[in-house]
């Protein structure tokens, strides 16, 4: 079997690409800031309603409408001092990736785990395609242990039970 | 270093891990070449253990303890992003089925399938110089039968 992939677009600057419209760099770095500043209706003008979510450490998959945006708007309410740092992108015009840090303390329950006021750090990156200046998917790896351990929860099957 | 070589260097990469060949994997690398395995940790009651150091010494470690434990261990590469500076971003789904316990996780001769993203960095000289990966381990844990979090 063959594992060779295609590769992407060659050299590229990050920012307005030549017809106007922000570009995946642009976007996922955007998306960021607004997340960190708790804009979610900033962050959800910045996403395609049927754009493609993968949050699969969280078990959250499907369209943006539908789970993505539910989703952002839960992370926000539960960390009301939720900061996310950008540490690096690898970026053509379409796809970005982008490493970052999710820190923030819990103030609400979150993904069915109950709030201890606990503090997580969770590096995470992220993979963001774009067109025409929105963006078309984000699929996201991070470690959920890494989540539970901070946030007190102790078995995989019961996450609602912390300690 | 071209950018088409860069990505050259990092699909040897996988298919020597695809070989098991844990020396080829580090001679690719720069001798100090770094590696962190974002989702290694191991919580002890004074300090946390973390996947962090050199290719040649923590990766070799890890890469090593994995394809003992799970004798089938396989790799596919799905998408590879890159720029003009070396920096090469890999999605790839690892998978295997246990034979032998791996970290705190016992044998239940199950099966695990795992979407990893790798970022590398691959220097003027050809040579990997950094590696960091991230995948989900909640994941890998409950399809192998293992559900406490540590």
């Amino acid at each position: 079997m063959s594992t060779r992939v295609q590769v992407t677009s060659l050299a590229h600057v990050p920012g307005a690409l030549p017809d106007g419209h922000q570009d995946a760099q642009g976007l996922a770095l955007r998306l960021c800031e607004r997340l960190s500043d708790r804009d979610s209706e900033g962050a959800n003008a910045l996403i395609l309603a049927d754009a493609a979510i993968d949050f699969a450490p969280a078990g959250v998959c499907g369209s943006f409408s539908e789970e993505g945006a539910k989703f952002f708007r839960d992370l926000i309410s539960a960390f009301p001092d939720l900061r996310l740092t950008v540490h690096s992108v690898v970026a053509d015009s379409e796809t970005a990736v982008i490493e970052i840090t999710v820190e923030g303390t819990q103030g609400a329950d979150f993904l069915g785990i109950h709030n201890q006021e606990k503090h997580i750090d969770v590096d995470q990156a992220w993979v963001i395609t774009a067109a025409r200046g929105r963006i078309t998917s984000i699929r996201a790896y991070w470690c959920q242990t890494q989540l539970y351990r901070r946030l007190g929860v102790k078995r995989l099957d019961q996450i609602s039970i912390t300690g | 270093m071209s950018r088409v070589n860069a990505t050259e260097v990092v699909n040897s990469f996988f298919d020597a891990y695809r070989n098991h060949d844990v020396e080829r994997m580090v001679d690719l690398c720069d001798e100090m070449a770094r590696f962190r395995s974002m989702p290694f940790e191991v919580w002890r009651k004074q300090r946390v253990i973390r996947g962090d150091g050199k290719a040649n010494t923590v990766g070799k470690i890890l890469w090593r303890g994995l394809i003992e434990s799970f004798p089938d261990l396989t790799n596919r590469v799905t998408k590879i992003i890159s720029d003009k500076h070396g920096n090469i971003a890999a999605e790839v789904v690892i998978s295997g089925t246990q034979a032998k316990p791996w970290s705190s996780v016992g044998s239940l001769g199950r099966s695990f399938q795992s979407p990893h993203l790798f970022v590398f960095h691959v220097n003027a000289d050809g040579k990997i110089d950094n590696i960091r990966s991230y995948s989900d381990n909640a994941a890998v844990r409950t399809q192998l039968g293992c559900l406490d979090v540590d």
